[in-house]
C-alpha cells in the first residue's frame, strides 16, 4: 500500500508534465518518423530549383554594403504591409470618396459609378433605377445626409458626445484600476484575470443579440439588481439632478469596464516601466500613497494618456449609434449617401482628434530616464 | 469568600486606574507625536497604506462582481429548465435543470459546424496578422531608412480611419476583384472573392496587413522591438549573422510575450467581429459563423420549435411558448453564452501566460 501510495504521481503533475514535454514530444516524432525525412528530401528538391535565385541573391545582395543590404530587407519586410495599404486601403478609400459625390449603381459587369450624377426622387428607393438622371449638384449626397436624412445628424452628435464623455471616463477610470491592480495584494491574479475578460467578452454580436432579446435592460445591471439606488438616493434626500447623473454613472459602469480591458493594460505596463527608485526616494522623504500617485505615477504616465484616447475612439467606431444609420444605407444600396455620411463622420472624428491631443500636448510630460 | 471578593474589586479598581494612566499616557505621546511633523508622516503614511488597500479591496470586489454577474446569469440561464421562465421563486438556483435551452441554441447556431468555421478563420488570420505585423514592426523599430517614420505613420492612419468608410467600397471591388484586368483577360470575368464561404478574402487581408487592426499589431511589435537591446543584435551580426537570420533566431525568440498578445488579440477579435464579415457576405448555410448566426437567433427561435425534432418541447411547455419573450431571451441569452463559451474556456488556459506575455510586451516604448 505504502509503496502503492509512493508511486502514484497526483493527476496534476501529470498532465503539467504532459503538456511540458508536448513540444519536445513532437519534435522527437518529427525527427524520427517518416514525414520528417520526406520533408527534409522535399525540402532539399525545393532547395536545388531554387538555386537560381541563391546565384542571383550570391551576386547582388551578398555584395552589397551591410547597412544597404539593412535598407534592401526592411522594404522586403514592409512590402507585404505597403502593398496591403495601396490595393486595400488606399484604393477603396479614394473610391469611397468618389461614390460620396456620385451615385453607384450595381450590374452583374461589375459597378457603375455616376460622378454628379444623380437620379430624381431619390427617397423611392425601389424606383430609383427607373427615374432619370438630373444634375444636383456636386454635394447633393453630403446635403442628403445633413438636411434631408432626419436620424443622421441627430445620432452625429449624440455619438460625438459619447465619444467625448467615454474618452474622459475611461482613461480616468482604467487608471485608477491600472494603479490598483499593479499593488502587491493578495488575489491579485485572480483580479488580474477577472479584469482582463472584458478584452475577450466584448463583442458587438453578443451585444446586439441581447438588446434584441430585451434581456439587456440598459437599467438593469449587477448594481440594480441589488438595490435601487436612485430609489434608495430620493429617500435621503439628494437633489435630482445628482441623482441621475450619479445612477447615470453606475448604470453605465459595466460599459465602462468592458471597454477600458486595453487601456487598463497600457496603464499597466507604463506604471511598471516607472523606474522604482522614484518610488523609493518618495518614501524616504514621508509620500504618502496619495502624494506619490499624484507627484509620481500620473506625471509618469501622462505619456500614454494620447495612446488611450486614441485607442479609445478606435475602440467606438463599430458601436457608435451613427454606425447603425450609416449601416441602412448600405443594406438599402444607396452608396453614395453611405459613403458622404462616412465621410462626415471621418471628418468630424479627424477634427475631434485633432483638439484633443492638441490639447493633450500641453499637458502630457515626458521623461526621458537616458539623460 | 469575601476577602476574595475584595481583593479581586481592588484590582479591579487599581486595573482600571492603570490602563486609565496607560490610555493617558498613549493619547499624550500621539498627541505630541501629531505635533512633530516626522512622527506625523510616518502616521499619514501607515493611515494612507490602510486606507487604500481597504478601499482598493472594496473596488475591486465590487468591480470583479460586476463583471462576473452577466457570466453567472448566463450560466444560470442556460441550465434552466423552460418550466422555472415564469417561476417568480427562481432566482439564482432553478427548481428543474435541464440542458434544452443549450440544445436548442446549439441547433439554431449549427454550433458544431459554426464553431469549426470560426476556429479556422480565426486561427488563420491570427498566424497571417502576426507574420505579417511582426515583419513591419521590425522592419520600423530597426530598419530604418529615410522616410520610414512616415510610412509609419501613413500606416498608423489605416487604424485612425473609421473602418465604414472603406469597407463598403472594399467589398464592392472584391466583389468584382481585378488587378489591371489580368483576370477579365484570362477568364472573361472578373473574380469575385465577396460572397459566402469565400473566407479567402480574410486570409489575404491578414497576409496584406489590412486585418482587425492590424496597424494596432505593428505599433506593438515596433514598440517591442525598440526595447530589445541593440548589443544583442550586434552580437548576432559579429558572429556573421545577415539580417534575416538576426531576425528569425534572435529578435523573433524573444518576442514571445508579444506575439501572445498579438496572436490572442487577433484571434478574439476576429472571433467577436460581426462588421467585416457581414460586409463580406461570408456567412450563409453553407458556411455558418457563430456571429452571424447568434444575430438571428431570437427571429429563428419559432422555427426550430415548429421542426418534428422539438415537438416534445413544443408540447411540454404549452402554446405559448413561441410567443413567449422569455423563452425567446433565454434562448439568445443561452446562445450568447455558447459564442463566448470556448473562448471563455480558452483564456482560462492562456490568461496567465498572456499577462505575462502583455507586461513584458513593452507597449511603452
Amino acid at each position: 500500500m505504502a509503496k502503492n501510495k509512493e508511486n502514484k504521481i497526483p493527476l496534476k503533475t501529470r498532465i503539467a508534465e504532459f503538456f511540458s514535454n508536448l513540444w519536445s514530444k513532437i519534435l522527437n516524432w518529427y525527427r524520427t518518423s517518416k514525414f520528417g525525412a520526406f520533408t527534409q528530401k522535399v525540402g532539399w528538391f525545393i532547395g536545388y530549383a531554387m538555386w537560381p535565385m541563391a546565384w542571383i541573391k550570391a551576386r547582388t545582395f551578398d555584395k552589397l554594403r551591410f547597412d544597404i543590404q539593412k535598407k534592401v530587407v526592411s522594404i522586403i519586410f514592409l512590402l507585404p504591409v505597403l502593398i496591403g495599404f495601396l490595393v486595400f486601403f488606399a484604393y477603396p478609400l479614394v473610391t469611397s470618396f468618389i461614390y460620396s459625390f456620385s451615385t453607384v449603381k450595381i450590374s452583374p459587369q461589375g459597378v457603375e459609378i455616376l460622378f454628379n450624377q444623380f437620379f430624381t426622387q431619390r427617397d423611392f428607393l425601389d424606383k430609383i433605377f427607373d427615374n432619370p438622371l438630373t444634375d444636383a449638384g456636386l454635394f447633393y449626397n453630403y446635403s442628403y445626409a445633413l438636411t434631408i436624412d432626419a436620424e443622421y445628424p441627430v445620432e452625429l452628435l449624440s455619438t460625438i458626445g459619447t465619444m467625448v464623455a467615454d474618452c474622459a471616463v475611461i482613461t480616468i477610470f482604467s487608471l485608477l484600476i491600472a494603479v490598483m491592480l499593479n499593488g502587491n495584494f493578495k488575489g491579485r491574479a485572480a483580479a488580474r484575470a477577472i479584469f482582463f475578460l472584458p478584452v475577450i467578452f466584448n463583442s458587438e454580436a453578443v451585444s446586439a443579440a441581447l438588446v434584441d432579446s430585451g434581456l439587456a435592460n440598459p437599467n438593469e445591471n449587477a448594481l440594480t439588481a441589488l438595490f435601487d439606488m436612485g430609489q434608495f438616493m430620493q429617500g435621503i434626500g439628494i437633489p435630482k439632478f445628482l441623482i441621475t447623473f450619479l445612477t447615470g454613472i453606475t448604470d453605465g459602469i459595466y460599459d465602462t469596464i468592458s471597454y477600458s480591458g486595453i487601456q487598463i493594460l497600457i496603464f499597466l505596463t507604463a506604471i511598471q516601466s516607472v523606474p522604482k527608485h522614484l518610488y523609493e526616494a518618495a518614501k524616504i522623504e514621508g509620500a504618502t500613497q496619495y502624494e506619490m500617485f499624484w507627484k509620481i505615477t500620473l506625471p509618469m504616465v501622462s505619456a500614454m494618456i494620447p495612446t488611450v484616447v486614441v485607442y479609445t475612439v478606435v475602440d467606438s467606431y463599430l458601436r457608435s449609434s451613427v454606425n447603425d444609420v450609416i449601416e441602412s444605407y448600405a443594406t438599402d444600396s444607396n452608396y453614395g449617401v453611405h459613403a458622404a455620411m462616412s465621410w462626415i463622420y471621418l471628418g468630424v472624428v479627424a477634427l475631434l482628434l485633432v483638439i484633443v491631443l492638441g490639447i493633450l500636448s500641453k499637458v502630457v510630460f515626458y521623461y526621458d530616464d537616458k539623460k | 469568600m469575601t476577602t476574595k471578593n475584595n481583593d479581586e474589586k481592588l484590582t479591579f479598581k487599581e486595573l482600571v486606574a492603570a490602563y486609565k494612566n496607560e490610555a493617558k499616557e498613549s493619547y499624550n505621546t500621539f498627541r505630541d507625536n501629531l505635533r512633530r511633523p516626522l512622527t506625523r508622516a510616518v502616521y499619514a503614511q501607515r493611515i494612507s497604506g490602510v486606507a487604500g488597500s481597504l478601499l482598493r479591496a472594496f473596488i475591486i470586489f465590487g468591480l470583479s462582481f460586476i463583471i462576473l454577474y452577466p457570466i453567472f446569469q448566463e450560466v444560470i440561464v442556460a441550465i434552466k429548465d423552460p418550466i422555472d421562465l415564469n417561476n417568480p421563486l427562481v432566482v439564482w438556483i432553478p427548481e428543474h435543470f435541464s440542458l434544452v435551452n443549450i440544445q436548442i441554441s446549439a441547433e439554431l447556431l449549427d454550433y458544431w459546424n459554426a464553431l469549426k468555421n470560426n476556429i479556422k478563420i480565426s486561427a488563420f488570420t491570427a498566424v497571417l496578422q502576426v507574420a505579417s505585423t511582426s515583419l513591419a514592426g521590425y522592419a520600423f523599430a530597426r530598419l530604418r531608412f529615410k522616410g520610414s517614420d512616415l510610412v509609419f505613420w501613413i500606416v498608423m492612419l489605416t487604424l485612425l480611419v473609421p473602418p465604414q468608410t472603406t469597407t463598403l467600397a472594399r467589398a464592392l471591388y472584391f466583389s468584382h476583384f481585378d488587378v489591371f484586368g489580368i483576370f477579365k483577360a484570362l477568364t472573361g470575368e472578373a473574380l469575385s472573392l465577396k460572397g459566402e464561404g469565400k473566407d479567402v478574402i480574410l486570409y489575404m487581408m491578414a497576409i496584406f496587413g489590412q486585418g482587425i487592426r492590424a496597424a494596432l499589431f505593428v505599433f506593438l511589435f515596433k514598440q517591442f522591438f525598440r526595447g530589445i537591446p541593440v548589443e544583442l543584435e550586434e552580437s548576432a551580426q559579429i558572429d556573421g549573422a545577415g539580417v534575416v537570420r538576426t531576425f528569425w533566431s534572435v529578435m523573433l525568440p524573444n518576442a514571445r510575450g508579444c506575439i501572445t498578445t498579438v496572436s490572442l488579440f487577433a484571434f478574439v477579435w476576429q472571433w467577436n467581429d460581426s462588421f467585416y464579415v457581414s460586409q463580406y457576405g461570408l456567412s450563409g448555410e453553407a458556411f455558418p459563423l457563430l456571429t452571424m448566426r447568434l444575430l438571428n437567433v431570437a427571429e429563428w427561435v419559432r422555427n426550430v420549435l415548429m421542426s418534428p425534432q422539438f415537438k416534445h418541447l413544443y408540447y411540454l411547455v404549452g402554446e405559448e411558448v413561441g410567443s413567449n419573450p422569455m423563452f425567446t431571451k433565454s434562448i439568445t441569452n443561452t446562445s450568447a453564452f455558447l459564442v463566448m463559451l470556448p473562448l471563455l474556456i480558452g483564456y482560462l488556459f492562456v490568461q496567465r501566460l498572456f499577462i505575462e506575455g502583455v507586461e513584458r510586451s513593452g507597449i511603452v516604448g
